[in-house]
């Protein structure tokens, strides 16, 4: 087959990826936004073949990946600064604690406290 | 006649794995099945004699490298047919080896044995140092571990292209392959340390994807290796040697 049929495959790929990533970057962040943007820069890499550029789709893809790449580490970052002020004040962290309890039973306290010891 | 450029290397690479992802990526992935069942393999509990269990255990490491160093060469098999665009039949991925057993044993028994030697300084130097903590342990030991690893790369620089040698000359000796990378290698040891650097941004990059989206890079990092060998053959016999 065609070489340039699977360059052209690829960049498809990536592209389909990078919006997976960028949809759930932006929905869901956490581990799945980084596989998919990282599978979908690997395969827009790797489409390039030995052209000097990229095809459209590679690019499109490559370009939407690292948004997405970013979004999700802005979130992330955002998401625990948040926690971490929340945990700070003592007013917000019971509140948080009380919410926590009326859905799994458990104090904030006692979570921490599993989460360290599983840690070790 | 002029030495490819990394990125030469590295487009011939991709062109090389275009259409061909799926069978490239699964022998990566069934090298690291092998190396992961064949690493939980250990010798604890045989022995109480803690000298007697280190020596087992070096042992059992010995022969783990030299099991998975002969996987290696079928791994070499399918990026040097890609590179020359011969098809790959699954059948024939170990051929070489099945017919060339002994010689395979032997050049990876040899390399092993060079790595333990590499390794010799940081196992006696962690056994000296045992007891101590801190930096009385980990400075010694560390500078043990960081000479042991440079003279690591140092043997993987200048053996780097011998599974190709096995697989493209499978009547030649293991002697004769030994010698022929180490003189294949000399003046290039230096493009085959920056070509394995070059992927190491896609490696820590395949990190974020819980290390899933390494094995791509290692296929396309196997690919730039095949792509150096047929680079290096393609030096030696260029016309003014005839």
């Amino acid at each position: 087959m065609n070489k340039v049929i699977f360059q052209e495959r690829l960049g498809r790929s990536a592209v389909w990826l990078s919006a997976a990533a960028l949809i759930s970057s932006v929905f869901s962040p956490g581990i799945f936004p980084y596989v998919f943007a990282v599978f979908a820069i690997l395969f827009g890499l790797l489409s390039r073949g030995r052209d000097r550029r990229y095809k459209r789709a590679a690019r499109v893809g490559l370009i939407m990946a690292c948004g997405a790449l970013f979004i999700n580490t802005a979130m992330l970052v955002y998401s625990y600064y948040n926690l971490y002020t929340i945990l700070q004040d003592p007013v917000q962290r019971e509140q948080l604690s009380q919410r926590i309890y009326e859905q799994t039973g458990l104090t904030l306290d006692d979570m921490l406290s599993q989460f360290r010891q599983y840690l070790r | 006649m002029q030495a490819k450029s990394i990125r030469d290397l590295q487009a011939d690479a991709r062109y090389s794995l275009l259409g061909h992802l799926g069978i490239s990526v699964g022998i990566i992935l069934f090298y690291l099945a092998v190396f992961m069942f064949l690493s939980s393999l250990n010798t604890s509990g045989l022995t109480e004699n803690i000298l007697l269990s280190t020596l087992l255990t070096i042992l059992l490491n010995y022969l783990v490298s030299v099991m998975t160093g002969i996987v290696e060469f079928g791994v070499s098999y399918v990026f040097l047919h890609l590179q020359l665009e011969q098809p790959i039949r699954i059948q024939e991925i170990f051929l070489p080896v099945r017919e060339n057993a002994d010689k395979a044993v032997r050049i990876k028994g040899y390399l092993c044995f060079l790595y333990l030697l590499a390794s010799l300084p940081s196992l006696i130097m962690s056994a000296v140092m045992n007891g101590r903590e801190g930096l009385s342990y980990w400075l010694p030991v560390g500078a043990a571990l960081a000479v042991g690893y440079l003279a690591r790369l140092f043997v993987t620089m200048v053996y780097g292209v011998i599974d190709y040698l096995f697989v493209d000359f499978p009547d030649s000796d293991a002697a004769h392959l030994l010698r022929a990378s180490r003189r294949m290698m000399q003046g290039h040891r230096l493009r085959f340390l920056l070509l394995h650097l070059s992927f190491l941004p896609l490696h820590l990059l395949g990190l974020l994807s819980l290390g899933l989206a390494n094995a791509w890079v290692s296929a396309y990092e196997n690919a730039a290796v095949a792509a150096f060998y047929i680079d290096l053959l393609r030096l030696r016999t260029r016309p003014d040697e005839g």
